[in-house]
Parts: C-alpha cells; sequence; structure tokens
C-alpha cells in the first residue's frame, strides 16, 4: 500500500480501541484500511461519525442496508469521474 | 448491482429504484441543480419522504468519505484486504459498542449467518468504493 499524505496521521500512536485492533490485524498478517487511521488520530471525535454511519447504514429504514449499500458505492463510483 | 454502477439507464430494475439513482446520481453531479421537481417525481414514483431523506443521507456521508480520503490519501488495498473488511462490516457493523452505560444508541447490530452470508459479496464492493479509489 502507498502511504498516505500525512505520515504524522498514518504514523501516530493510536490510543484505544484502535491500538489493539491494529495490533491483532498486524499479528495476522492483515493489512490496516488507511481510512482506520483517520477514526484513530482523534478518536474522540471520529466516534461519533461512526455511530452516525452506524445508523445511516443499518438504522430503521425504508431502504433496506442493501440498497443504502448500493447507494453508497454508486456515489463513491460517480465521485471518481467528475463531469 | 453492477449494472447499476456501471450503466444505470439501462439496467434491468425497476423504473421506481431507476428514479431514485437517477435522482442520486443528479445530486452528486450538481447538487446545487437539485429542486422541488427532481423530488416530486421520486415522490411521483413512490418513494416516501422519510426513503428520500434516507437516501440523500447516505449520498451525503459517502461523499464526506470521499472528501476525506482523496485528501489525506488514503489508497487502495490488496482485494483480501477488502474482503476481511466485508467480513468485519457483516459481523460488527461501522460502530462499537461505546464503552459507557449511559449511551443509548447500540453499536454494531448482531445480524443471522444467513444475512451475512447474502449481505458478504455486496459490502466489500461499498468498502472498496468507500475506502480506497486510484490516486491520479
Amino acid at each position: 500500500m502507498k502511504p498516505m499524505y500525512l505520515a504524522g496521521v498514518e504514523n501516530h500512536d493510536a490510543g484505544e480501541p484502535h491500538a489493539t485492533m491494529f495490533r491483532e490485524m498486524r499479528g495476522a498478517g492483515v493489512p490496516i484500511p488507511q481510512i482506520l487511521h483517520l477514526f484513530a488520530f482523534k478518536p474522540e471525535r471520529t466516534q461519533h461519525l461512526s455511530l452516525f454511519t452506524q445508523g445511516v447504514m443499518r438504522g430503521p429504514s425504508p431502504l433496506p442496508p442493501w440498497q443504502r449499500e448500493l447507494i453508497a458505492a454508486f456515489t463513491s463510483k460517480l465521485n471518481q469521474c467528475l463531469f | 448491482m453492477q449494472s447499476v454502477l456501471n450503466d444505470l439507464d439501462n439496467a434491468p430494475i425497476s423504473e421506481k429504484d431507476r428514479t431514485l439513482y437517477a435522482f442520486i446520481r443528479k445530486m452528486v453531479r450538481d447538487s446545487t441543480s437539485i429542486g422541488q421537481e427532481d423530488v416530486d417525481v421520486a415522490r411521483k414514483a413512490g418513494w416516501s419522504d422519510e426513503a428520500l431523506y434516507d437516501a440523500i443521507t447516505v449520498c451525503s456521508l459517502f461523499q464526506f468519505y470521499n472528501n476525506w480520503i482523496d485528501a489525506t490519501g488514503v489508497g487502495d488495498m490488496p482485494a483480501f484486504g477488502y474482503e476481511m473488511s466485508g467480513h468485519r462490516l457483516a459481523s460488527h457493523g461501522y460502530a462499537r459498542e461505546p464503552q459507557s452505560e449511559s449511551r443509548s444508541e447500540p453499536g454494531g447490530a448482531k445480524r443471522s449467518k444467513t444475512a451475512k452470508a447474502s449481505r458478504k459479496s455486496k459490502r466489500p464492493k461499498a468498502a472498496k468504493a468507500s475506502q480506497g479509489r486510484r490516486r491520479g
């Protein structure tokens, strides 16, 4: 994997629960998704983003989770090629 | 699913669904172009305000993630990394259970094995799309 632009964020000494998560992933030879470094850098605020995301993607809704995931994937794909 | 991502206008889906995804497409391309008329088309197709609110919120949230990872240089993982993310998302969701007692909102919801198996193929795509994209 290419390093992130912000080495200070990627190599930040993470607190819990990320520190344990990272240690276990490294131990298992699993690549750490770099997005997790963004969460681990300022966890007091990103925990709210995680909870919000959980609600948006899995909370009660007329849209089933698979459809919300499709909208998310579709959005990301559209963002890759702007008109 | 792939047909919606690759060619929405010709995907073999209901017109109701096509209307929803076309709304999202317009929103991503130029959100300032969205007007009452666009919402009215979606409502006419059968979508409730709640469904539209949820779809718009999903789209906005992932535009936040796309922006966040673009500017910080979060990149692609090898394929098996997405497979593992898919498993983790299927069993634990997007948020861990909060540590303190006082939080009312639970973290990841537990899911049955069959639900996990049926979603496995879909989630890695979303995780892949949101986590890493080719850097130019």
